[in-house]
């Protein structure tokens, strides 16, 4: 049985081709993945989409957005509460990932990311582990 | 040393006055005595002298008249008329015999009772009258009154041949009255007396009757005589008046009698007692006076010296509030003394009162104004920390104005920074900036010399420029606020009463001055770092925003290139031949490279701007990353000779780390000697060597230069080696000897040229400084 069957997964990022990038992994794993492009939706487009195992959130989004003030927002409503959220991100690791963890998400993972090693992460957070990825 | 009692010293030397005052007095007394004594002896002797001399007289005229009378008889027939006419010719006479030679009585006359009798015989003087002597006899027992019988010889009685003696019996009592007249003294008497005591005249009758000697004794002692033939006797005894008298005895020239004058004893102290009674008050007045002046010393000195004595003491012992009390109040010079004391200890005491307050009010001045400091050195914020100095030291100090001007070093102008209550806020709004130059100022003046003015009363000086809405000024004090070489300023104080700045109070306001400059300046200093800081920070934000996106801007484009890559590689998008999978293997190494390259360069960019940072997690086992490690220096090594040794024993201990930086530190290592390793070994050995893991990573490469050792350390620079070697940023040792630093480990190198190289590193098994501070900068 794929790793990620059946699960379903939202992921907030504005460049297309990372988008598609994760989509092809995740789908061949078996998971359903929503996204979000803009960032100010994203709460409210999520919550559309409950349940929801997994929210991945990049941090660098138009508008003056970032992933850290999305997962604030989440962490105000009690409907995500239990859900776990990481950080998929192309910045820095070394300064990123320790904010991350300072903030309360469960992981990050840091691009480029590894086909081979980003289902299995995802399945550990979705199982309620902590997954700290700096590649 | 013994303490001598002035009053016990006093005593002695008054007691020795007065002894000898009383010596001396006693002398004058005793000579007094003994010359008044010496003129009354003498005064009775001359008395005696003349007793003696008056009765000599009498006998000797007595016998030139028997002469005469036994002349007449001679011529005379009738001897019974001679006798009768005698007898009244010479009233003395009791009775005149004329006896011859037998004793026979030839004639005879006698006023009273005379027996008849024809012939005297054996009567003493008839030898001695026929010898042709005068005999005389005092005193015969016919009469009870001394009576003195005359014998005396008549040759040729009658004109015959008959001797016969005359004989009278005189009474002696005429002589009494000669007796009685001679005056001695007021109580004195004369006497006349026998050689054997008998008593031949006085003035008491009664007392010749008795017949009884002078003395209770039979006379006069023969020494006695003796005494009284050379001159006189003098003696006092029992006086024949019964009472105590001085007895000058002086003897008759013509007869055996003697003449004494007594004086009683108590006549005789009489005419001394004048001069005794003089001597004696004398002596009492000079006992009483040194008496006096003794008392007086006592009372005037002596007292008043203890009371101020135990004075001194008493304020020896600190007691200054009880006064000297002298028991009267004297205006001489103890008594001057005395109030002088009480005053000097009353101006003592109200200096020391006053001390006292003075120091307490400075103390108390001192409190605030450490209050007050306290209270400003918290508050940074200049805008804030202004306003609270000036109104607190107004409110704390009483003034009604605090002024704090400050200096703009630049401009070189003064600015009226804060001021207390609603009009110096005003004033502070309203006011600019001062004028240095005006030295009329109280304020310029002060910034000009860096010295503190004082004005005690404004109006006093006539140049004093009053501020129109300050009209109740009346002192005013500003003072310097330096620190160090550094003037910050000027503080100024105003009151609206004229000399109010005490001394005390100046250095008071000095001292505030001196901290308020402090906490100004260290405001000033604080707003200044915080405006570098705030720059700073600035600065870093735009570096690690640089940073963040530039790592953004590689990672976003590789992310896509490299797992588009590997979809097409996994046969994902459609199968490939081996050609084609060869190809995109090239282009994932290179797309690899290329990401540890950027990798290396944020990370130094990082180091660089310090900012990199650890991400330490508990528990991280090294196996992992030994294992990842050990698998890229074989895939470097390739098909080289070298033999890979991994010396690891079983039961390493998890650490606390950055995972990732561990995997980074051990793949640079190994990466490094499978590069440079061209043949031989490569020895990856791990030991566990006490609270540290040591990793060894030894290769039989080319070794490094000594030369080298140092620069390989450093960013951007490589060894010539490394630099012939293709490829590497040289960025990585710089980095890894920068985690390992970070991690609390060290990394050294030991190389022999030729040989090869052991690069050694430790990390800390349990760090509670990692641990604790899970973000670690590096």
């Amino acid at each position: 049985m794929p790793l990620l069957q059946g699960k379903r997964i939202f992921y907030v990022e504005d460049d297309l081709r990372n988008r598609a990038i994760v989509q092809m992994i995740v789908e061949q794993h078996g998971a359903r993945l929503s996204f979000e492009r803009w960032g100010k939706e994203a709460v409210a487009k999520m919550r559309a989409s409950l349940p929801i195992d997994l929210i991945l959130l990049d941090i660098m989004l138009p508008n003056n957005v970032n992933g850290y003030d999305i997962y604030a927002q989440l962490r105000q409503d009690s409907a995500f509460d239990g859900i776990p959220i990481a950080i998929v991100s192309a910045s820095d690791a070394s300064l990123e990932m320790t904010k991350a963890r300072q903030l309360g998400l469960d992981g990050y993972i840091a691009k480029p990311i590894d086909m081979d090693l980003f289902p299995r992460q995802l399945a550990h957070l979705i199982a309620g582990e902590q997954v700290w990825y700096a590649g | 040393m013994q303490r001598q009692s002035l009053g016990i010293s006093l005593r002695w030397r008054v007691a020795l006055l007065s002894t000898l005052a009383f010596i001396g007095l006693t002398l004058a007394l005793t000579a007094g005595v003994l010359v008044a004594f010496n003129i009354t002896v003498l005064n009775l002797r001359i008395q005696a002298d003349r007793t003696a001399h008056s009765f000599d007289l009498y006998i000797q005229e007595l016998r030139a008249y028997l002469d005469g009378l036994s002349l007449g008889l001679r011529r005379t027939q009738d001897a019974s008329a001679f006798v009768s006419g005698l007898l009244r010719r010479f009233p003395g006479a009791y009775a005149v015999q004329i006896v011859d030679e037998d004793g026979l009585i030839l004639a005879q006359r006698q006023r009273v009772g005379l027996g008849q009798r024809r012939r005297l015989v054996e009567q003493p003087w008839l030898e001695t009258t026929r010898s042709g002597q005068t005999w005389q006899l005092v005193s015969s027992s016919d009469y009870n009154i001394p009576v003195l019988t005359v014998a005396h010889p008549v040759f040729g009685l009658g004109g015959s041949d008959v001797s016969a003696t005359l004989v009278v019996q005189l009474d002696l009592s005429a002589l009494w009255d000669d007796l009685i007249a001679i005056q001695i003294g007021s109580s004195g008497y004369a006497f006349l007396a026998q050689e054997n005591g008998r008593l031949l005249a006085y003035r008491d009758v009664e007392r010749l009757r008795d017949n009884q000697p002078v003395q209770d004794d039979t006379g006069l002692s023969p020494e006695q005589m003796a005494e009284i033939s050379q001159g006189f006797l003098i003696l006092p005894q029992m006086g024949l008046n019964g009472q105590l008298a001085l007895s000058v005895t002086a003897p008759l020239s013509t007869i055996d009698w003697y003449a004494t004058v007594e004086l009683p004893l108590s006549e005789v102290l009489g005419n001394v007692a004048p001069s005794l009674l003089v001597v004696l008050a004398l002596l009492l007045l000079t006992l009483i006076l040194v008496l006096a002046i003794q008392r007086f010393a006592q009372r005037k000195i002596v007292r008043p010296l203890v009371v101020m004595r135990q004075g001194v003491e008493r304020f020896r012992q600190g007691n200054l509030e009880t006064p000297l009390e002298l028991p009267r109040q004297e205006e001489d010079e103890i008594g001057v003394l005395a109030v002088t004391f009480n005053d000097m200890a009353n101006r003592l005491r109200e200096f020391i009162n006053t001390l006292e307050q003075r120091v307490a009010d400075r103390t108390r001045d001192l409190q605030i104004a450490a209050e007050v400091s306290k209270r400003v050195a918290t508050t940074l914020d200049l805008d804030e920390l202004l306003p609270q100095l000036v109104d607190s030291a107004a409110q704390a100090f009483g003034y009604k104005h605090v002024f704090i001007f400050l200096y703009d070093e630049q401009r070189n102008t003064l600015t009226l920074a804060a001021g207390n209550s609603g009009t110096g806020r005003q004033l502070v709004q309203r006011m600019s900036e001062r004028n240095m130059s005006d030295t009329r100022s109280v304020i310029a003046s002060t910034a000009l010399t860096r010295k503190p003015t004082l004005v005690n009363d404004t109006l006093s000086r006539s140049d004093f420029m009053y501020v129109a809405e300050l009209p109740d000024t009346r002192s005013e004090f500003a003072v310097p606020m330096i620190v160090g070489d550094r003037f910050i300023g000027v503080l100024d104080f105003q009151h609206t009463e004229p000399h109010t700045f005490t001394s005390d109070v100046l250095l008071v306001l000095t001292s505030l001055s001196e901290q308020f400059a402090v906490a100004i300046q260290n405001a000033q200093l604080y707003a200044e770092q915080r405006r570098v800081a705030e720059e700073l920070r600035a600065i870093d934000n735009l570096k690690s925003q640089f940073l963040a996106n530039m790592s953004h801007e590689l990672r976003t484009p590789l992310n896509a290139i490299i797992n588009f890559t590997r979809f097409v590689q996994s046969g994902m998008l459609g199968p490939i031949n081996d050609e084609q999978r060869d190809a995109l293997n090239r282009s994932l190494d290179s797309s690899k490279h290329l990401l540890s390259i950027i990798n290396d360069v944020l990370d130094m960019t990082k180091i660089e701007a310090n900012m990199m940072q650890l991400f330490v997690e508990d528990n991280v086992s090294v196996y992992a990353e030994i294992d990842a490690a050990v698998e890229a220096a074989r895939t470097y090594l390739g098909e080289k000779p070298v033999d890979m040794v991994v010396d690891v024993p079983d039961d390493l201990p998890s650490i606390v780390a950055d995972r990732r930086r561990v995997r980074q530190i051990l793949l640079n290592l190994m990466s490094n000697a499978a590069k440079f390793t061209q043949e031989g070994r490569i020895t990856l050995r791990v030991r566990q060597e006490g609270e540290e893991l040591v990793f060894s990573v030894i290769d039989t490469g080319p070794g490094i230069a000594e030369e080298d050792r140092e620069a390989i350390f450093l960013p951007f620079q490589q060894s010539a080696a490394g630099l012939r070697h293709s490829g590497g940023t040289g960025l990585g040792l710089p980095i890894t000897l920068r985690l390992v630093e970070a991690h609390g480990g060290r990394l050294t190198l030991e190389s022999v040229l030729g040989q090869g190289s052991t690069f050694s590193f430790t990390l800390p098994i349990r760090s509670e400084r990692l641990l604790n501070q899970q973000m670690i900068k590096v």
